[in-house]
């Protein structure tokens, strides 16, 4: 776990107010750290929202932004109204479930960082995610023929490398690359967990994660996750079966053949270990 | 463990006054919108705004897969998402229309002949429509003369014209009547939100069509804009008769008289109820 969030920062208070975006790839887990922090009597991490995708197809585009320039309307004029779009709609949301603050978690924006960080003008804050690359690469492989496919992420890295194994493990390389390189960019507004953490310890790592945001920790939300309504949306819809953290969903890789784990492994150990992932030793294997 | 998001606080402005709806002056490239502009740019309530653009990037935000359906599970049903767009899009215009000290805002972009269905959807229909036309082989000669057509164009409209129709006065013939169907038939559609004036008209007798046009968006004429708009068209109507015939008004005239007749074959059934004829 890594992140500047000490509880000491003089802008702790305009902090407390700035909306959280937690990054990550597919199915690291996001949508069970949605439920935790979405229980939060403060908080709601709503289902993925995907809109802001289309906003920077909007807002980025060099040839709007020129046609707004001819207009005297400056880049930054553009962003402003973007956010404040945004905001109505996410803080629109929180205000309808009756919650102070709001927290994104849709995986595709692990592109689009540049773009959220200059949306809010630095005053945002981001959890990234990370799960084990094989356990992650396992569940992409499932989740791929079971309507993933909609996505347009997954679609995209589907034409560009498959939907092998091999496939989804470039796609884990390429959205932990991204994410490590802007994780050390933003050093005082990131945090970085490990899914593993989670479901492991999930008391302290939600209590770090609460004091790096800025918000009170509250003990009961391993349980109030399980028991509390949530928004139906777009995430991993099989958590709506769980009753509980389930610590056992790590290590389904563990059954492949040893040359398959070398081989995936070597694609993406260069980022793993950047997470505090270790190559998998031989008895860990088939 | 489910339910659905409640809608969330709709704080998106109400209906607006007609005489407060936006103008946009669709047409061709290449019709004279920049002329329409220009003359209208001392207007003291009109921002005229150069061409504008970004309207046609909110179509691909609103295609962007998932992105509709996301936002109905946050409480924002797509009616609702499109009126917090058009309050973007208000807010924005307005950071270009109060530093001139204007309230209304007219867009020329001609591109946004194929967003009209966007616009019109963006503004609840509160939105009024200037068809602006010029003669079709007045325009294609202006288009040939001045658009290096290109399949990588800057201006999309202009890169797939080119790809759809090639190049030459018979691509731009085509690209005229495709534009102009559109015109045509978006106009049927909300004829008590459109006019329709032709370059010709405004070059021969512009007090009479800026009266005609600014009546109907509910505007009034000021005196000094017939003023300025009659010495900025006058410029251009002397240019045109300076060498004292009619292909110095009308170039392609000089064309061999066999394309003329094949290029207005592609241009007439749209362009003769506008009032154009085509002879040599």
């Amino acid at each position: 776990m890594s992140g500047g969030g000490n509880g000491h920062d003089p802008n702790a208070v305009t902090r407390r107010d700035w909306p959280v975006f937690v990054l990550s790839s597919h199915r690291a887990g996001s949508t069970l750290l949605r439920y935790l922090l979405d229980s939060h009597d403060e908080l709601t991490c709503a289902p993925e929202s995907k809109f802001i995708a289309g906003l920077e197809e909007l807002a980025a585009c060099p040839r709007t932004l020129a046609a707004f320039a001819g207009l005297g309307i400056t880049a930054d004029d553009v962003f402003a109204e973007v956010r404040t779009f945004t905001e109505r709609i996410m803080g629109g949301y929180a205000g309808a479930m009756s919650k102070r603050r709001w927290i994104d978690k849709t995986p595709n924006y692990y592109r689009l960082t540049p773009f959220l960080d200059r949306l809010f003008a630095g005053q945002v804050l981001y959890i990234v995610l990370a799960r084990h690359p094989l356990d992650c690469i396992a569940s992409l492989e499932r989740f791929w023929t079971q309507g993933g496919d909609a996505d347009p992420d997954l679609a995209r890295n589907a034409e560009r490398h498959g939907t092998s194994r091999y496939g989804w493990s470039r796609y884990w390389l390429d959205v932990y690359e991204r994410l490590a390189a802007f994780a050390a960019s933003v050093p005082d507004r990131c945090t970085t967990i490990t899914y593993e953490a989670l479901v492991r310890a999930p008391e302290p790592t939600l209590a770090a994660v609460l004091q790096f945001i800025g918000e009170r920790h509250q003990p009961d939300l391993a349980v109030k996750a399980f028991r509390e309504r949530h928004t139906i949306g777009y995430g991993d819809p099989s958590i709506e079966r769980a009753a509980r953290l389930d610590a056992e969903r790590v290590g389904k890789w563990s059954a492949w053949p040893r040359g398959e784990v070398d081989v995936l492994w070597d694609s993406v150990e260069p980022v793993a270990v950047r997470f505090g992932y270790e190559r998998p030793s031989h008895h860990q294997t088939a | 463990m489910r339910e659905s998001a409640p809608a969330p606080a709709d704080a998106a402005p109400g209906p607006a006054a007609r005489e407060r709806w936006p103008v946009f002056v669709l047409s061709c490239h290449r019709s004279g919108s920049t002329l329409l502009r220009e003359v209208l740019a001392p207007h003291p309530r009109l921002a005229c705004a150069p061409e504008s653009g970004f309207i046609a990037g909110l179509q691909p935000f609103l295609d962007y897969p998932q992105a509709l359906a996301a936002l109905g599970t946050l409480g924002w049903q797509p009616d609702r998402v499109i009126r917090e767009l058009r309050a973007m899009v208000e807010r924005l215009m307005a950071r270009h229309m109060h530093p001139l000290g204007k309230e209304r805002w007219v867009d020329t972009t001609p591109g946004y002949v194929r967003h009209t269905a966007l616009i019109d959807r963006l503004f609840d229909g509160e939105v009024l429509y200037v068809l602006f036309v010029r003669h079709p082989l007045d325009c294609v000669h202006a288009l040939h003369a001045s658009v290096v057509p290109s399949t990588r164009h800057g201006d999309p409209e202009i890169a797939r014209c080119a790809r759809q129709f090639g190049v030459g006065r018979h691509a731009w013939a085509q690209y005229w009547s495709e534009v102009h169907t559109r015109l045509a038939a978006f106009a049927a559609s909300c004829l008590e939100r459109t006019v329709v004036i032709r370059y010709e008209d405004l070059l021969s007798a512009p007090a009479d069509v800026l009266r005609s046009m600014l009546t109907a968006i509910g505007e009034r004429c000021p005196a000094d804009l017939i003023a300025h708009a009659s010495v900025r068209t006058s410029r251009i109507g002397a240019r045109r008769s300076a060498a004292g015939d009619r292909t110095a008004a009308d170039p392609w005239r000089a064309w061999p008289a066999a394309e003329i007749r094949a290029l207005w074959s592609t241009v007439e059934r749209v362009a003769e109820p506008l009032g154009y004829r085509g002879e040599p």
